[in-house]
């Protein structure tokens, strides 16, 4: 019952082509959200707004891995690299989305420099490919762009985009890949605790609003929660420090379909 | 004509702002709980007895020093963590010293400091805590308060007659309500309440003076014994999953008080006339060890049906203690009910742990209705329900929570935690998950329902103070429903959000905006045997303003604007303006006058709005249609113990022939209604 349920979810995107690698911010609802802010050593926040890899001070990895409702048909896999330059921050991220007989891949290289004290930029390029084995596949290149303004130390302010050109898949029918914009804010009122809020329209979708905490509870743990308009709208996860290492855990839960584990891990070379 | 009706309100209020008045202030955030909890349930509720304690401490302001936790939990725009913060302090750094100190307990922030201040003191005096036995009887206050209501214009059930030529409404359109009480602090209290709501006859009918009659003895906090009531009373346990009687709020701005445990008996002094034992119930213990017994007796309005030859059974009791028909007047108290229950708690030193049972038995069998909603509804003459509960405070986090059963085995259980993580943000969430199964009586715990029955939820919640004017709290709920439910036949989910801001740069100005958005599924069409059911999707937005101008004068301003979406069907809208005066020249004479204009689609985009009335009382009307509101309400005492309060409100309809439905129709497009009420005080 619950994969059937699953399927009649997932069909309209798989009927729109929709990307859901292309949306990883929303599939990986609990992770990246200290983008809207000061802080450093997330190497998911990109996968939110590429601008905030900008403040790159060592090399970061991670991998994450989420199971939509439990289902290995919807699982997601994703890695992310960061590497600081002379001047800004090179990254590099890859994410997979389906099984066997529906596989999406996105390759994503990307740039992020601090313009002035107050603003920092990003832009991305996008290679995705969907494979469908007895249809074919699809291939496409696009591009993102991201913002980040610094008002103060406690107030952040991030725009992002994502194929505001409409490119098209080329090959299995010219599907659409959707346009992403999402306008998001954080408060840090302190170092230990920050609250995010995020508005953000996928064309064929409506407006999603999405808010967020994290909270360092102790030096070696923090607590992640937040509460969204869309599906998936409630997550509460924990972040485990260990020296260069984070370990993180979190669920998301859908009211129909039940819970999404994601695990991941970061490494920092600090 | 809605523009016409909009000048025409517009120049009342022109017109009359410089002439008119207040008298009793609620908290905002209070009022707004009161609204939400009247949309929720549909109805108002009677209940007072939470105005009575706010008034008391207006009157005699609790000493900060003496008070308790449970003292403490009453001012419902405390947290507990701030409430913990608080005797955390006490207890580290002595008694306060000043009122001013208050601004030095951590959780503690100036629009909290403002809104506690009306109601405490600050006093080290010994003797607050040296009050003899037989003091209890000879420094407190009687009051006796008398209470008349009536609408002007008759309802259809005062006028159509049958072949009988009786109306269906046996009495008059009177109501009266009376109560004489004595109370020293919160530590004792003995009373008699008498009601008679419009249309119940006086005499006849089996009727003997009074519809309802209340008799209660409450003692508190002597020696061994934390409580003790005898008459009439109220039992609270745990989070509500088994027992929880008198007014509970639920989702509203005050998102972090998700907590609902509180004193577990209270007397129960309002009308009433459902929703609390009859009998007797101790609590004692010392030191760590505390029990609570209590047991009742007491017949519920019910409609029975026979069964077979000797048996009848009974659907639900009917909770709203009119009984004013014949029909109504048959029903009342068919079902005697005994209750019988209680608890052991263990209290340490960072929190407690709580066992709670409660047996209740019936005269006549229960028996649900053929419904599919109602499939798992309670069946039988005995229900018995046993509940664990606890509350931990961790530093700056606070858990608590209670799991229950029922004599069938189904579960229902709500765990919640209230976090400080910063000195300007708090959080709070709260998992709840009630088994479609699972039945109870008396029960209010937190949900989108009432009743702690076929639910899964979870809530979070967050209160930041960016800057020490500002502060803003906002919730999200998402939740599901197991089984069908009333109106919903399937399965079905639903959200709600909240966020308000407020805005208050001095002890003058007070601004808020409120936004909701709540979104369920329900039936499209109600009598068709297998329903469309269809995606709702309701919002509001309020802008409520509350300006100081003098000491004399206050202004508030109300603005909402609602829309309702069922399915495809158009977007429907409704629209509220009122203008609030407030007056307060002495200590002899104060009042309040509001107009407001309202127009509404429909019943869908109804909008409910808090009203001010006689001491002790409140209404929370909802506007539907388009019309005008107003009403003027005063206060006077003639003598030192004697106040007079009168309140006179009417609405006009336009465009509308009759107001109300069935045997409440009236006939016309206005609706009066006059309250007065004396109150006399003495020593």
């Amino acid at each position: 019952m619950k994969l059937l349920f699953a399927f009649v979810a997932y069909v309209p995107c798989i009927a729109y082509s929709i990307p859901a690698v292309a949306q990883s911010a929303k599939d990986f609802h609990a992770f990246g959200w200290n983008a809207y802010s000061q802080s450093t050593g997330d190497a998911f926040n990109v996968f939110r707004n590429e601008a905030s890899i900008a403040h790159t001070a060592h090399f970061t990895a991670g991998i994450l891995a989420e199971e939509k409702f439990m289902l290995q048909e919807t699982t997601s896999f994703a890695f992310t690299a960061a590497f600081p330059l002379l001047s800004g921050a090179f990254g590099i991220t890859g994410k997979s989305f389906g099984f066997e007989n529906f596989r999406q891949l996105q390759t994503t290289l990307i740039y992020g420099r601090q313009l002035t004290d107050w603003l920092d930029i990003g832009t991305e390029f996008d290679y995705l490919h969907t494979r469908v084995p007895g249809y074919g596949s699809a291939h496409a290149v696009t591009f993102g762009m991201g913002v980040l303004i610094h008002w103060n130390k406690k107030w952040h302010t991030g725009f992002h985009t994502f194929n505001p050109a409409n490119v098209k898949f080329s090959g299995l029918g010219d599907d659409h890949i959707p346009a992403i914009y999402r306008i998001g804010s954080g408060y840090q009122p302190s170092e230990i605790f920050l609250l995010s809020a995020e508005i953000s329209k996928t064309t064929g979708f409506p407006l999603e609003g999405m808010a967020a905490f994290h909270y360092r509870i102790i030096e070696n743990l923090s607590f992640t929660g937040g509460a969204g308009t869309g599906e998936n709208n409630l997550f509460l996860g924990f972040n485990i420090y260990l020296k260069q290492i984070q370990i993180l855990l979190s669920a998301s839960h859908h009211a129909r379909l039940g819970l999404t584990p994601s695990t991941g891990f970061i490494y920092e070379n600090k | 004509m809605p523009k016409d009706n909009l000048k025409y309100f517009l120049s009342i209020v022109f017109l009359i702002t410089p002439f008119l008045a207040a008298g009793q202030q609620q908290d905002e955030q209070i009022q707004a709980a009161l609204e939400d909890l009247a949309e929720e349930s549909e109805q108002e509720t009677e209940d007072d007895e939470f105005w009575q304690q706010l008034e008391l401490y207006q009157k005699h302001p609790l000493n900060i020093n003496r008070a308790s936790y449970e003292d403490l939990t009453l001012f419902t725009f405390l947290n507990p963590l701030q409430i913990e913060s608080l005797l955390h302090y006490k207890k580290l750094l002595g008694e306060l010293i000043s009122i001013y100190e208050l601004q030095a307990v951590p959780g503690f922030d100036i629009i909290t400091i403002r809104k506690l201040l009306p109601y405490i003191y600050v006093s080290d005096n010994p003797f607050d805590k040296s009050y003899r036995f037989k003091d209890y009887f000879h420094h407190g206050d009687w009051e006796v308060l008398f209470r008349y209501k009536r609408d002007i214009e008759k309802k259809k059930g005062f006028i159509k007659k049958d072949s009988l030529g009786r109306t269906h409404y046996l009495g008059d359109p009177n109501s009266l309500f009376f109560r004489m009480r004595y109370r020293f602090g919160s530590n004792l209290s003995m009373g008699i309440t008498a009601d008679r709501d419009a249309g119940e006859p006086f005499t006849g009918y089996s009727q003997k003076g009074f519809d309802f009659y209340s008799l209660h003895l409450f003692l508190k906090g002597y020696k061994s014994i934390r409580a003790l009531a005898i008459g009439d009373y109220r039992i609270n346990l745990g989070q509500g999953l088994i027992n929880k009687q008198g007014l509970t709020f639920g989702k509203s701005s005050t998102v972090m008080n998700i907590d609902k445990s509180g004193s577990i008996i209270t007397p129960h002094t309002s009308s009433m006339e459902y929703g609390f034992y009859r009998g007797g119930a101790i609590s004692f213990g010392k030191k760590k060890i505390n029990s609570t017994l209590f047991f009742s007796y007491k017949p519920e309005d019910a409609s029975l049906t026979p069964l077979d030859s000797v048996q009848n059974y009974f659907k639900t009791f009917q909770s709203s203690g009119y009984h004013r028909s014949e029909t109504e007047l048959k029903n009342k108290g068919a079902v005697k009910l005994l209750s019988t229950g209680g608890s052991v708690r263990y209290d340490f030193k960072q929190g407690h742990v709580a066992f709670n049972t409660v047996y209740h038995s019936f005269s006549d069998s229960m028996k649900h209705t053929n419904q599919w909603y109602d499939l798992y509804g309670h069946e039988g003459k005995e229900m018995l329900n046993a509940s664990l509960d606890y509350a931990l405070f961790m530093r700056q986090f606070y858990f608590f929570g209670e799991t229950a059963t029922d004599k069938a085995g189904a579960l229902a259980t709500v765990n919640g935690l209230v976090m400080s993580v910063d000195p300007r943000a708090d959080i709070s969430l709260l998992y709840r998950n009630y088994s479609r199964a699972y039945t109870s009586l008396y029960t209010t715990a937190f949900g989108e329902s009432t009743k702690p029955q076929n639910e899964h939820g979870f809530y979070a919640g967050i209160s930041l103070r960016p800057k020490n004017k500002w502060q803003l709290n906002a919730y999200a709920d998402i939740f599901s429903f197991p089984w069908l439910r009333y109106r919903i036949d399937e399965l079905s989910g639903g959200k709600d959000y909240f966020i308000q801001t407020t805005y208050s740069p001095s002890k003058k100005l007070n601004v808020y905006l409120r936004f909701r958005d709540k979104q369920k599924s329900l039936n499209q069409l109600k009598e068709a045997p297998m329903a469309n059911i269809i995606p709702t999707h309701k919002q509001s937005l309020r802008l409520q303003t509350d300006w100081k101008y003098s000491g004399h004068f206050r202004f508030r301003n109300v603005a909402e604007f609602s829309s309702f979406r069922g399915g495809n069907d158009p977007v429907s809208r409704g629209y509220f303006l009122a203008q609030d005066l407030i007056w307060k020249t002495n200590k002899s004479f104060s009042g309040n006058f509001r107009i407001a204009w309202f127009q509404t689609d429909d019943y869908d985009t109804r909008i409910y709005a808090f009203e001010n009335e006689v001491r002790y009382a409140y209404s929370i009307p909802f506007f539907y249609g388009n019309g005008i509101r107003s009403y003027v309400n005063f206060r006077i005492n003639p003598a030192r113990k004697l106040s007079l309060w009168t309140k006179f409100s009417r609405t006009w309809y336009f465009n509308q022939q009759t107001i109300g439905s069935s045997w409440d129709e009236i006939q016309g497009n206005k609706r009066t209604n006059v309250t007065l009420e004396i109150i006399y005080g003495f020593k």
